[in-house]
């Protein structure tokens, strides 16, 4: 059948885990009024969840959504993902790329919605014509990717489609366990991992074929036109070179430079070794190859090759894994734990890896136990006889695996499996307690919004409203605090729009405001500038009401801020409390001006 | 004379899938991933690398003289060959083009129109291929 699809409408994929049953159906209001991605998936989490449920119970539920632009754009490469978060107890929301949306828009799906539990560990495989449920119990704490490895041997056909797997950490419900998308990609932050977990769906995937029609579905030659203009953009203009040539890790030397690169849990925020662990040393020693998400023309994934030898092997005995690396990666196990060698940094990225937790989140545990332990705040006693030392990987790799198979003997271990916030709950140290809002931050100390915008983001990332990067511009061409508070929210506010189409952030430069409405207009939807801001605020209204909604409270966040961020030296100098302050009393203001309601 | 597809450098292709999307952008007016004449897939776990799979422009190709219905499937100037569908069929013979192509998935059938569908050395997935995989080339050499 020649594809007639419509596709500016996918269906909505609705499973119930507790009986295993599906449903699709068609919702054009939906897309109609909230584009897709974000917009969707947060009016649809407001619909389907209730207020105040346990994150890890079965009441819990998930939604993933692709947007109007995913596969028909290049670099529209993403799904978001939407939940309630088991780490931070509110809003859960994670981006990946992979083939994920593409096989969702060859599915014609653009909503899956999981709600229920399964009673046994299962893995679903959306076909066009339905889901199957497939048992996982032999797969149980089977590390992702093999868990992966297997769904495509079982299921079968190559190209498309795309698998979704969690590791032991997930089946732990440890809260900031992630999702691994084919191999290389994650839902890392917030931890939908663990929500999967507690539904006991070890993965699933998507298989999707279906044709679908330009001539019905766009504007033809407009859509040719503008796909030119935005390919063109992303491969030949300079907006995205940096991610295709050393990828995210270009950020090490110029932030190390700035001052601005966490080092020895945010103590520091020079690294005297830097060089060794630069986006170049990567590159010219370790890179093993690039590859791209499903309709990225860019490739930044950065593939480099570890080769080890055995322990007490002879010079043969070696074998080699592909692991990839970015920025976040580099800043969470490298700098901010002392690790000055390349290698190193990627023996405990695919130590994490296999137990599939998110990265960022466990080099932020790992940096505080080290703290805590140089401190003597925590005892051999409690690391049961283990050195957690900065600048040992071999310490770190010895407790990576504990953290993730903790139970509640192992008091330290099971608490650091909790996160930092738990972690100072449990035993003190807040001042060196790295957390905003319970999540633990990317890895910038760039000056004041960007942890600002930790704090304020609606998810607590650094990629809601980009205050790392505001801190950078801002550098020579001061600006006032309200205009900087302003313009952090401006930005996520524009970002919840571009998360609704869904593009990889990283062609934020390439979609403008005219390319996007071009694009949307060459598929049959047309919105104005104003209509687009619109539903980007309007999103954060939404994003935000849920947030207070389920108890988020942004003073008490802020009261618990660690004293290490005002004792930091970043791009800007020193920061002061008093500014804080300030800052914080401007957003509320504006805030409440913007979303009519009461953010406190 | 036309010139012929090659995959020239395919140890650097990132599996972006651009080429596949234009061939059935331009050729089909689809956004598919196998209505195409052009295929990506990965060979065997995402360390190896990926394998382009496309008609190799034959210049005598055996292909075309195996059709059984004339008219069908010609030879093309400069290389490959050209499906006609009006005239093509993948109903009325047992898809011998299939059968003489000794390159798997170099010709198949696109099982919507029932009719073989192959490169017709167009040359619309070079320009989507940012890593110069693919290239246009003169006809020179042997085959
Ligand atoms: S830039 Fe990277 S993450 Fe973004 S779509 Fe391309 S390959 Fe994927
Ligand atoms: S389909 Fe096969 S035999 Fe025919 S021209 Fe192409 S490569 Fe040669
Ligand atoms: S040259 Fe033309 S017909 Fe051949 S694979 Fe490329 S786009 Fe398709
Ligand atoms: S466009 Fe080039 S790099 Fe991308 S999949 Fe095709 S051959 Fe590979």
């Amino acid at each position: 059948m020649v594809g007639e699809l419509k596709v500016l409408y996918p269906n909505i994929l609705e499973i119930n885990l507790s009986d295993l049953s599906f449903e699709i159906y068609e919702s054009e209001n939906l897309f109609d009024k909230y584009m897709g991605g974000i917009g969707v998936g947060i009016e649809l989490l407001n619909q389907h969840l209730q207020t105040g449920v346990d994150p890890l119970s079965p009441e819990n539920v998930v939604i993933f959504a692709i947007g109007p632009l995913n596969t028909y754009f290049p670099v529209a490469s993403k799904t978001c993902a939407v939940f309630k978060s088991p780490l931070t107890g509110n809003l859960g929301e994670s981006y990946a790329g992979g083939r994920l949306s593409t096989a969702m828009r060859f599915n014609n799906l653009g909503v899956i919605i999981l709600k229920g539990k399964s009673p046994e560990p299962i893995y679903f495989v959306s076909y066009e014509d339905g889901v199957q449920f497939v048992n996982a119990k032999p797969l149980m704490y089977m590390s992702p990717n093999t868990t992966g490895r297997i769904i495509r041997e079982k299921i079968g056909h190559p190209g498309n489609r795309s698998v979704v797997t969690i590791g032991p950490a997930g089946e732990r419900l440890i809260p900031y366990a992630c999702a691994t998308v084919d191999r290389t990609r994650h839902f890392g932050r917030t931890g939908l991992g663990a929500v999967l977990g507690s539904k006991n769906v070890k993965g699933f995937a998507i298989i999707g074929d279906q044709p679908i029609s330009l001539e019905s579905n766009t504007n033809y030659k407009q859509y040719r036109r503008v796909f030119r203009e935005i390919y063109k953009k992303t491969t030949e203009t300079n907006l995205m070179a940096k991610y295709h040539v050393l990828g995210t890790a270009a950020g090490i030397l110029p932030l190390n430079a700035l001052k601005s690169l966490p080092t020895k849990n945010f103590a520091e925020s020079y690294f005297e070794e830097a060089e060794n662990i630069s986006g170049e040393y990567f590159a010219s020693e370790l890179l093993g190859k690039r590859v791209a998400c499903g309709g990225c023309p860019i490739g930044c994934i950065h593939l480099a090759i570890l080769r080890e030898r055995w322990e007490k092997g002879t010079v043969a005995d070696i074998h080699s894994i592909a692991v990839s690396y970015d920025y976040e990666l580099i800043y969470a196990l490298g700098s901010n734990l002392k690790i000055g060698n390349a290698k190193d940094i990627l023996k405990l990225i695919e130590a994490i890896e296999k137990e599939g937790m998110d990265a960022i989140s466990t080099g932020v545990v790992l940096a505080w136990l080290a703290e805590a332990y140089e401190r003597n705040l925590i005892s051999p006693k409690d690391t049961e006889g283990e050195l957690i030392r900065f600048g040992r990987v071999d310490d770190f790799l010895s407790i990576i695996g504990k953290i993730s198979k903790a139970t509640e003997e192992s008091e330290l271990y099971y608490t650091a499996s909790k996160g930092v916030e738990a972690l100072v709950e449990k035993y003190g140290g807040n001042d060196f307690g790295i957390r905003v809002a319970k999540l633990e931050p990317a890895g910038y100390r760039t000056g004041y919004y960007a942890i600002m915008g930790f704090l304020v983001g609606g998810r607590h990332s650094h990629l809601d409203n980009a205050g790392y990067s505001l801190d950078q511009k801002v550098l020579n061409k001061p600006i006032t605090f309200e205009q900087g508070m302003n313009s952090l929210m401006n930005e996520e506010e524009w970002r919840n729009v571009l998360n609704s189409m869904v593009i990889c952030l990283f062609a934020r430069g390439v979609y403008d405001m005219n390319t996007t409405i071009q694009a949307l207009e060459s598929l049959k939807i047309n919105r104005t500038d104003e209509e687009l801001l619109k539903i980007g605020k309007e999103i954060q209204r939404k994003r935000l009401q849920f947030k207070y909604a389920e108890g988020f409270s942004l003073k008490e966040a802020y009261q618990k801020f660690p004293k290490r961020f005002t004792e930091m030296m970043t791009a800007h100098g020193y920061l002061e409390k008093e500014n804080f302050d300030k800052l914080l009393a401007l957003y509320s203001k504006e805030a409440e001006k913007r979303y009519a309601i009461k953010v406190d | 004379m036309g010139k012929r597809l090659r995959v020239k450098n395919l140890d650097r292709c990132i599996g972006c899938l651009e080429c596949v999307y234009a061939c059935s952008r331009t050729n089909e007016k689809l956004l598919s991933n196998y209505r195409s004449s052009i295929t990506v897939k990965a060979s065997g776990g995402i360390e190896r690398n990926y394998v382009v799979v496309v008609c190799r422009g034959c210049r005598s190709p055996p292909c075309a003289p195996a059709c059984p219905i004339p008219g069908a499937i010609k030879p093309r100037q400069g290389g490959g060959v050209i499906v006609d569908r009006e005239i093509c069929d993948a109903s009325k013979c047992n898809q011998e083009c299939i059968e003489a192509c000794p390159i798997p998935g170099a010709i198949h059938i696109d099982v919507d129109i029932n009719k073989a569908i192959v490169c017709r050395q167009c040359g619309a997935c070079v320009q989507y291929c940012s890593t110069g995989v693919l290239v246009m080339e003169e006809a020179t050499g042997e085959w």
